[in-house]
C-alpha cells in the first residue's frame, strides 16, 4: 500500500492537505459545537440559580451564542466542500493510478503481458482499483484529522487544566493508535482469505458453467455443483468471521469509550469539588471528550477494508512496478533473419531435429505444420511475445540476438499479424489507424478493398465512424481478421509475420485476396504460418522459400 | 420459491425479506433497545452533572448512578452488536438461499438456453450482484425502522422534560420524510449516473489493457496512455458536476442538525439565565436541559446513517434488477427451446436404444433447419450427421442430447441410467485443474494406470509428459499449453474410460491436425464397438466410416 500512498503524496500533495484541511474543520466544529453548547448550558443554570438567589452575576451570553451559531454553521459548509473536495481528489488519485498502471503495463516485455491478458485478475482490476480508493477517504484523511483534532484539543484543554489534558493526550492518542493497529491486524487476515475465498468460487463456478454442456447429457450438473456450493461455504464461513470480528471489536471499543466518558465526567466534577475547575468547564470537558471519542469510534469500521484494500493494491502493485527494458540495441532496417531451434518443448519438431531458417531477401517464406506444432510459436519468439530459452533459442536479426533488441525498435520495423483477431472498441476508422497519424481516408478504402470488405465498410450506417469491439459487435471473426490485415496494409513494415491469415476464408477468396497483397508483400520481407502452402501459390510458379515444422 | 421474472428490483428485495423477517425484526428490536439504553446513558450523565453542580450531592453519594453509567455504557453497545449480528446472519441466509435457488435454475436449464449468459457474466451475478445484496439486509432495512423508532423515543422523553424542545425537534420531524425523498433521490441520481459513466470508463480501460499487446505491436502504447488519462479526467469533471448537486441533500440534512442544536442550546441557556419567561422555560433545569441537548444530535443520527446507508440499499437494487432481467431473459430464451426435456426416455436394463422418428430440428419453431429424419440404432454403431454449415447437425445433437424440443417428430431412447448419454462440444470442456480430476470428472473409478493408457491409446502421453508432468499437470484456462487437437482428444480420453451407452460427438475433427484426426478416428472405431456414436461432422472420412449416414443439407419448408 505504500507503493499507492507514495503515489498520492508525490501527486497531489496540496490537495491532500487543503483535504485534510477541511476535513479538521469539519471535526473540530462538531466537536466545539457540543463542548460549548455543555458549557453555554451550564454556565446559565448556575448563573440563573445565583441571580434567583440574590447574587450578581455577569455572563456574557453573546460570545458563546455566536460561536455556537459559527460552529453550527462551519460544520454544515466543512462538510460539504470537504466531501466535495476530497471525492475530487479520489477521483484524480485513481486516474492516476489507472495511467500508471497502463504505462507500466505498455512497458513490460509483450510475453508477461500475454500471461495476464487472458486471465482472470482483468476482471477484477476494476473492483480492485475501485478499492484503491480506501486509501484516501478512509486510512488517510479520516484518520489524520483524528490525530490532529486529539492534538488541538489537547492544546487547547491545557490552558484549562493542564494535568487532564495530559490525561487526555495520552489516552486519546494511545487508544487512536491502538485501535488502528488493531483494527488492522484483526481483520486483516479475515478479509484477505475471504475475498481469495471469493475468486476461487468464481473459478469454481464458471467452470461448472462452462461444463453445462458435456455435463447435462449425464445429468451430472447437480454432482458436479457440490465443487462450486463447497467453495461457496468456505467463503461464507471466512466472511462470517470476519464481520464477527468487526461487530465485536466495535462493541469492544464502545463500551470502553462509554465507561471512559463516565470516568471524564467523574474527573471533572472531582475537579470541581476540588475548586480546580468551574462547573461549566466541567460539562464541557465531558463533552468535549464525548466528541473526540465518537471520532475515534468510527475507526474499527473505517478500517475493516483494510485487508480488502491491502489484497487490492498488492495485486496492483505487482501490474504497476515498472520494469525497464534492459535491451538496448535498435534496428531501422533488416538485412537478414536467422533463427536456429533445439529441444524445444512447444515445438516438438525440434527434438527431432534443428528447425532453422534465414530469410535475407523478399521471397516469402511458408513455415507449415499441423497445428499445435509450433509455428506460432516461432512468430511469438520473433516478436518476444514468448520469452526465449537459450541455448534452445537462437533467433537473429542483422546479426542482434532478438531479445536484445528493444522492443520499440522492434516493433516499428516488423508487423504480425496474430491468429486470433483482436479489434479495441473504437470507430473502424480508430481501429485500422492504430498508431498512426493522419492516414488518407482514400488509403484506407483501398486497404479494405485489398481485404474485400469496401462493400462492407460502404454499408455500414455510419462508415468509418461505425463502432467496433466490444459494444459493437457487427464483426464476424473472420471480417475481424481481414480487417486486422488490412491494418497492417496500411504500414510500411521491413517485415511482416501473418499468423494463418487465412483461416475461416474459403480458397477463392483466400487466393483473391492473396494475389492482391502479393506486391505490398513482395516489397518487403515476409513470413507466412500456414498448415501447408495452399495450391495457388504452388500453381502461381513463383519463388518462395519453405520451411516444414512437423514431426516427420 | 416465487417467481422471481418479470418483478422489479425492489420487489424481488421485498420477496428476499419475507423469508427473514424474524431475524431482521430481532435486529431491529435489539436496535430499539440500543436506543433506549442510549436515552438512558444521556439522562444519567445529565441528572449526574446536575446533582453535583446543582444540588452540590457529593460524588460518592451517587454511587448508584455511576454504577448505573457504567452499565448502561456496556449494555449499549451490546445491544448494537446484536443488532448487526442478527441482520448480517439474516442476509447471509438470504444470500445463500438466492445463490442456491439461481444455481438449481441453472443446472436446470438447457445448456443451449445458458449459453446466452456468459460465463463470466453468470459468475459476477452469482459473485459480486449477490454480493451487493448484502448491505441491504444487514444495514439499510434496519435502519430505516430504527430511523422511525428512535427519534420516537426521544421525542418522548424530550417532550416529556420540556414540551417546548419536543415541539422544535418536531417542527423539523414532517421534513424528515422530505430529507429522506431528497436524500434518496440525491443517492439515485448519482448512483444511475455514475454507475453508466463508470462502466463504460472501466470499460474503455480494460479494453485497452486486453489489448495490450496489439497495442504495443502497432506502437500506439503512448497515443493509447494519454487517451487513458484523457478519459479518467473527462469523467472527473462530469461526475464532479453531478456531485455539486448529490452532495447538496445530506448537506441540509447536517445543516439541520447543526441548526438544530445550536438553538436549542441557545434557547436553553437563556432559558436557564432567566431571559426567557414564557412557556416551560421556567421548568428548565440543568438536568432537563443538558439531557436535551444530549439528546438533540441521537435525534438525528438514525436519519444520518440512514442515508450514508443508502448508498447499500442502491446498489442493492441494482444488483437485484440485474438478477431479475436475467432471469427473465433465460426464461425467455427457454420458451424459445423448449422447457425440459421433451424426450421419450425409457430406463431399462435391455440394449440402448436412439430412434429419430420424423425428427424436425431448430432453434425458432418457425425455422425448422432440416428435413425430417428417421432413422433408428441400438446397442451399438455409428450414426453420422453431414452437411454444410448451418444445415442443422449440431442443433440436432443438440436435440438428442435434450437440450432442445424438436419443431416436429420424436425422440426415443432407451438406455440403462440417466448418466448414460455422453455429450462432446465442439469445443472441448476443460477444467483449471490437473488431467487427473480432467478425466475423473465423467470417469470417477479410473485409476491412474486405467487413465495414462486412455492418453496412450490417444497419444496424449508422450506429448503430455515430454512437456509437462504426467496426470499432474494443471491444464490453465483455456487448456493453457494444450493445442485444439489435444484438449478434444483429452476430453475423449473421459470418453473412453467410462463409454457411455449413447455418444454424441459434435464435430471431432474440425479443425484439427492430421495427426489429432487420425487418433480421434481410432478411438471412433474403438468406441462404436461398445456404443452408439452419433456424430454431426463434414469430415468425409467419418462419413465413410458410418453404419448409417444422414445429409441433412436439402432444407425443407414449415411443416404445415
Amino acid at each position: 500500500m505504500k507503493f499507492w500512498l507514495s503515489i498520492i503524496y508525490q501527486s497531489e500533495r496540496k490537495r491532500l492537505f487543503i483535504g485534510l484541511f477541511w476535513s479538521l474543520l469539519t471535526m473540530l466544529s462538531g466537536v466545539g459545537l457540543l463542548a460549548l453548547s455543555g458549557w453555554l448550558i451550564t454556565a446559565t443554570a448556575l448563573a440563573g440559580l445565583a441571580i434567583t438567589a440574590g447574587l450578581i452575576v455577569k455572563l456574557d451570553m453573546y460570545m458563546p451564542g455566536s460561536g455556537i451559531r459559527y460552529f453550527a454553521l462551519s460544520r454544515t459548509i466543512g462538510r460539504y466542500i470537504e466531501r466535495l473536495y476530497n471525492h475530487d481528489t479520489i477521483l484524480r488519485l485513481i486516474a492516476t493510478y489507472r495511467v500508471t498502471i497502463f504505462k507500466a503495463l505498455s512497458h513490460k516485455p509483450l510475453h508477461e503481458i500475454r500471461q495476464t491478458s487472458d486471465s482472470e485478475w482483468l476482471s477484477r482490476l476494476t473492483s480492485d482499483l475501485d478499492a484503491l480508493d480506501g486509501i484516501l477517504i478512509r486510512y488517510t484523511i479520516p484518520t489524520l484529522s483524528t490525530g490532529l483534532v486529539i492534538l488541538l484539543v489537547s492544546a487547547f484543554l491545557c490552558f484549562i487544566w493542564f494535568d487532564f489534558a495530559a490525561v487526555f493526550f495520552l489516552t486519546a492518542a494511545l487508544s487512536w493508535m491502538l485501535l488502528i493497529r488493531l483494527s488492522i491486524s484483526l481483520t486483516k487476515g479475515a478479509a484477505k482469505a475471504s475475498i481469495a475465498q471469493l475468486n476461487s468460487t468464481r473459478e469454481s463456478l464458471i467452470s461448472h458453467i462452462k461444463g453445462a454442456f458435456v455435463l447435462s447429457s449425464q445429468n451430472m450438473m447437480d454432482t458436479h455443483q457440490t465443487n462450486t456450493l463447497d467453495e461457496l461455504s468456505l467463503f461464507e464461513y471466512h466472511h462470517a468471521a470476519l464481520q464477527k470480528r468487526i461487530a465485536k471489536l466495535q462493541f469492544i471499543t464502545d463500551s470502553l469509550f462509554g465507561i471512559a466518558q463516565g470516568a471524564v465526567l467523574f474527573s471533572g466534577l472531582w475537579a470541581v469539588n476540588n475548586q480546580i475547575i468551574e462547573g461549566p468547564t466541567a460539562v464541557m470537558l465531558a463533552l468535549l471528550f464525548i466528541g473526540v471519542s465518537e471520532l475515534l469510534q468510527t475507526i474499527p469500521e473505517q478500517f475493516s477494508t483494510w485487508g480488502k484494500t491491502q489484497y487490492a493494491s498488492e495485486r496492483l502493485k505487482k501490474l504497476a512496478v515498472k520494469k525497464v527494458e534492459t535491451c538496448s540495441a535498435n534496428i531501422d532496417h533488416i538485412k537478414t533473419i536467422t533463427c536456429k531451434v533445439k529441444n524445444l518443448p512447444t515445438i516438438p519438431a525440434s527434438f527431432e531435429r534443428k528447425v532453422s531458417f534465414t530469410l535475407a531477401d523478399t521471397k516469402p517464406l511458408f513455415i507449415t505444420g499441423r497445428s499445435g506444432a509450433g509455428k506460432s510459436t516461432l512468430a511469438k519468439l520473433l516478436f518476444k511475445l514468448t520469452p526465449a530459452v537459450s541455448p534452445n533459442v537462437d533467433m537473429k536479426i542483422n546479426k542482434h540476438s532478438v531479445t536484445g533488441i528493444s522492443s520499440k525498435s522492434l516493433y516499428s520495423v516488423c508487423s504480425y499479424l496474430e491468429q486470433s483477431p483482436s479489434l479495441l472498441s473504437g470507430s473502424l476508422y480508430y481501429n485500422l489507424t492504430l498508431g498512426l497519424n493522419n492516414v488518407d481516408e482514400q488509403k484506407i478504402f483501398d486497404v479494405l478493398a485489398k481485404v474485400e470488405l469496401l462493400e462492407w465498410a460502404d454499408a455500414l450506417p455510419e462508415g468509418l465512424n461505425t463502432w467496433l469491439g466490444e459494444s459493437g459487435g457487427q464483426v464476424s471473426g473472420g471480417q475481424a481478421r481481414r480487417l486486422c490485415l488490412a491494418r497492417l496494409l496500411l504500414r510500411n513494415p521491413a517485415l511482416v509475420v501473418l499468423d494463418e491469415p487465412f483461416n475461416g476464408l474459403d480458397n477463392t477468396m483466400a487466393k483473391r485476396i492473396y494475389e492482391r497483397i502479393s506486391p505490398w508483400l513482395e516489397a518487403r520481407k515476409s513470413i507466412i504460418l500456414l498448415h501447408e502452402v495452399p495450391t495457388f501459390v504452388i500453381e502461381s510458379g513463383v519463388d518462395y522459400h519453405h520451411v516444414d515444422v512437423d514431426l516427420k | 420459491m416465487p417467481d422471481m421474472t418479470n418483478i422489479s428490483g425492489t420487489q424481488f428485495l421485498k420477496q428476499q425479506i419475507a423469508s427473514q423477517r424474524p431475524l431482521l425484526y430481532r435486529s431491529v428490536v435489539f436496535g430499539g433497545c440500543a436506543s433506549l439504553f442510549m436515552i438512558a446513558q444521556w439522562l444519567l450523565v445529565a441528572f449526574i452533572a446536575h446533582s453535583v453542580l446543582v444540588d452540590s450531592s457529593s460524588l460518592s453519594s451517587l454511587w448508584v448512578y455511576w454504577l448505573l453509567l457504567i452499565v448502561v455504557s456496556v449494555v449499549k453497545p451490546w445491544l448494537n452488536f446484536q443488532q448487526s449480528n442478527q441482520a448480517q446472519v439474516a442476509s447471509a441466509k438470504v444470500k445463500r438461499s438466492i445463490r442456491s435457488t439461481l444455481m438449481t435454475r441453472w443446472n436446470n436449464t438447457s445448456p443451449v438456453a445458458l449459453q446466452i449468459l456468459s460465463g463470466g457474466a453468470i459468475a459476477s451475478q452469482w459473485i459480486e450482484d449477490i454480493e451487493a445484496i448484502d448491505g441491504y439486509f444487514s444495514r439499510y432495512w434496519p435502519q430505516q425502522m430504527l430511523a422511525v423508532l428512535s427519534p420516537l423515543f426521544i421525542i418522548i422523553v424530550v417532550a416529556y422534560l420540556n414540551w417546548l424542545c419536543a415541539v422544535l425537534l418536531l417542527v423539523s420531524a414532517p421534513l424528515i420524510p422530505l430529507f429522506m425523498v431528497l436524500v434518496g433521490m440525491g443517492a439515485e441520481h448519482i448512483n444511475e449516473k455514475y454507475a453508466l459513466l463508470r462502466q463504460r470508463l472501466a470499460g474503455h480501460f480494460l479494453d485497452r489493457i486486453a489489448n495490450l499487446s496489439t497495442i504495443s505491436l502497432l506502437g500506439a502504447q503512448q497515443t493509447m496512455s494519454e487517451e487513458v488519462a484523457t478519459r479518467g479526467d473527462n469523467y472527473r469533471q462530469v461526475v464532479m458536476k453531478t456531485l455539486k448537486l448529490a452532495f447538496l441533500s445530506s448537506t441540509v440534512l447536517e445543516f439541520f442538525t447543526s441548526v438544530a442544536i445550536a438553538s436549542l442550546a441557545i434557547y436553553i441557556g437563556f432559558s436557564l439565565y432567566g431571559a426567557i419567561n414564557w412557556g416551560p422555560a421556567q421548568s428548565l433545569t440543568l438536568y432537563s436541559g443538558l439531557a436535551i441537548l444530549l439528546l438533540a444530535p441521537e435525534f438525528f443520527k438514525p436519519l444520518r446513517n440512514l442515508s450514508a446507508y443508502y448508498h447499500d440499499k442502491a446498489s442493492a437494487v441494482g444488483a437485484a434488477n440485474n438478477i431479475v432481467a436475467s432471469l427473465t431473459q433465460l426464461q425467455y430464451e427457454e420458451e424459445q427451446y423448449g422447457n425440459g426435456d421433451a424426450r421419450k426416455i425409457t430406463l431399462s436394463e435391455r440394449d440402448a436404444r436412439l430412434e429419430l422418428k420424423n425428427l424436425v430440428v431448430g432453434y425458432r419453431s418457425h425455422l425448422p433447419l432440416n428435413k425430417s429424419v428417421t432413422a433408428e440404432i441400438s446397442k451399438r454403431g455409428l450414426l453420422v450427421f453431414s452437411g454444410d454449415s448451418g444445415c442443422g447437425k449440431t442443433t440436432l445433437l443438440n436435440t438428442l442430447a435434450g437440450y432442445l424440443n424438436p419443431i416436429a417428430g420424436e425422440v426415443n431412447v432407451t438406455i440403462n441410467s440417466k448418466r448414460s448419454i455422453a455429450y462432446l462440444p465442439q469445443k472441448a470442456w476443460i477444467k483449471n485443474a490437473s488431467i487427473r480430476h480432467n478425466l475423473a470428472i465423467a470417469a470417477p473409478a479410473a485409476n491412474d494406470p486405467q487413465m495414462l493408457a486412455a492418453l496412450e491409446k490417444l497419444d496424449l502421453t508422450n506429448e503430455i509428459t515430454l512437456k509437462h508432468q504426467g496426470l499432474d499437470t494443471v491444464l490453465g484456462e483455456h487448456g493453457q499449453g494444450l493445442s485444439g487437437g489435444q484438449m478434444q482428444r483429452i476430453s475423449l480420453a473421459r470418453v473412453l474410460l467410462n463409454p457411455s451407452q449413447i455418444i454424441l460427438l459434435d464435430e471431432p475433427t474440425a479443425s484439427l491436425d492430421i495427426k489429432s484426426k487420425g487418433l480421434i478416428y481410432g478411438a471412433i472405431e474403438e468406441l462404436r464397438e461398445k456404443a452408439i456414436i452419433a456424430i454431426s461432422t463434414h469430415d468425409p472420412r467419418i462419413v465413410s466410416m458410418a453404419d448409417i449416414h444422414i445429409d441433412l443439407t436439402k432444407k425443407v419448408k414449415a411443416p404445415q
